[in-house]
């Protein structure tokens, strides 16, 4: 079994990718995976031995915070300008889809980003989804529902897909 | 207002989401979270009414030793101080006490100096919240630990000229300088008198049986 060490070694910077896309800026990423495995840490062996799933165990205490902080604080920014170090005037390439995903996610409640982050960045079926979201299976369709209807409507991302030419 | 095609923006969403987060992220290494959670651990103890029965210091590095009333195992947790801590007692005068008191649960709050070993001195004085003060008067803060004040159980003051060595039953011993005081702080160290005081060559200076009730007994005064 993999020390703890081993772990957030190989497993660290993929938790701190989800945090991004779950919260949007690098600080509140950084926090909300170290709160989460600050929780998570004194079961890592147990867990690990029992049934190597300590990686879906942080990544549920780490949803599960993300909803606590954003019940606590109504998010205000909705890109990162500490993440986007080339000028924001500049719409091309990565940085403009970074402002046009992070204004859309922004539009969205917590539970429909969560599901959209797990659906789209993590690839997780819906079953799979609810089950780390610890909820049913219908939620989830009704939150994933929701949430593509809302950002059908961001203007930004709109001009962004038909800019590009997927459509 | 147009709208984009459900299947289009999922795809783009697929793509976007994997291309879009910023590829120097930073997360914290194992160290960290660990400590944290000790930290966690830790006030957790002192929030159900733990004791902090030790500080522990490598270096800058202060480790705080936390009891619970209802766990007698102690929990161990980071704390941090905001200067090197400085302890009037030298380095092997405290090897020297540790090695004497042969205790691994100290009877008073003590500071534990170390640096690949554990070394042992007694603090004397009642310490202010978040502060407490070491054999010297030298302050060390504890600046992310709550560190309440401890209740007093009995105290022990030098009230000769030189400095005194308070013994317990269980045969660990603790420094009190002229005009200092040690403080019983626990049931567990209540439970180790009668203590026995005598002079820094050896010369007996009393004994104490009375149950901790709160008092002081003043060493070298016979009232």
């Amino acid at each position: 079994m993999a020390t703890f060490e081993e772990f957030l070694a190989s497993r660290g910077p993929a938790l701190v990718r989800t945090a991004w896309m779950l919260t949007g800026n690098r600080e509140d990423a950084e926090d909300l995976v170290q709160t989460a495995l600050v929780k998570c840490y004194g079961r890592y062996d147990t867990i690990q031995a029992e049934s190597g799933k300590f990686e879906a165990y942080v990544k549920r205490a780490m949803f599960n915070a993300n909803a606590s902080r954003w019940r606590r604080h109504v998010p205000t920014v909705s890109s990162d300008e500490s993440s986007l170090p080339e000028a924001v005037s500049d719409r091309t390439g990565e940085l403009t889809t970074r402002v046009a995903l992070l204004e859309a996610l922004a539009d969205l409640s917590v539970r429909q980003r969560q599901v959209v982050v797990l659906r789209f960045y993590e690839d997780l079926s819906v079953e799979e989804s609810a089950k780390l979201m610890g909820c049913s299976v219908g939620s989830v369709k009704a939150h994933l529902h929701r949430a593509v209807a809302t950002l059908r409507r961001t203007s930004l991302l709109t001009e962004l897909i038909e800019e590009r030419g997927i459509r | 207002m147009t709208s984009t095609d459900p299947a289009e923006l999922e795809h783009w969403l697929e793509q976007a989401m994997h291309t879009a987060v910023p590829s120097d992220l930073a997360f914290p290494d194992a160290r960290t979270i660990e400590g944290a959670w000790r930290r966690r651990r830790a006030r957790r103890r002192m929030a159900a009414g733990g004791t902090v029965l030790a500080l522990a210091v490598t270096g800058t590095a202060v480790t705080a030793v936390v009891t619970q009333p209802d766990d007698p195992a102690p929990v161990v947790a980071p704390a941090k101080v905001e200067a090197p801590v400085l302890l009037g007692l030298d380095l092997a005068t405290a090897r020297e006490h540790l090695r004497d008191s042969g205790v691994t649960t100290p009877p008073a709050i003590t500071i534990l100096l170390g640096d690949e070993s554990s070394d042992l001195v007694v603090l004397e004085q009642d310490p202010a919240p978040g502060v407490v003060v070491g054999s010297a008067g030298v302050a060390l803060r504890v600046a992310d630990l709550e560190v309440g004040p401890l209740p007093t159980r009995m105290i022990v003051a030098n009230g000769t000229d030189g400095e005194i060595w308070v013994q317990f039953v269980n045969g660990s011993r603790a420094r009190v300088d002229p005009g200092r005081t040690l403080r019983l702080s626990s049931d567990e160290s209540c439970s180790l008198l009668p203590l026995v005081a005598s002079a820094a060559d050896g010369t007996a200076l009393g004994s104490y049986d009375q149950p901790c009730a709160g008092q002081t007994w003043v060493v070298g005064r016979d009232d």
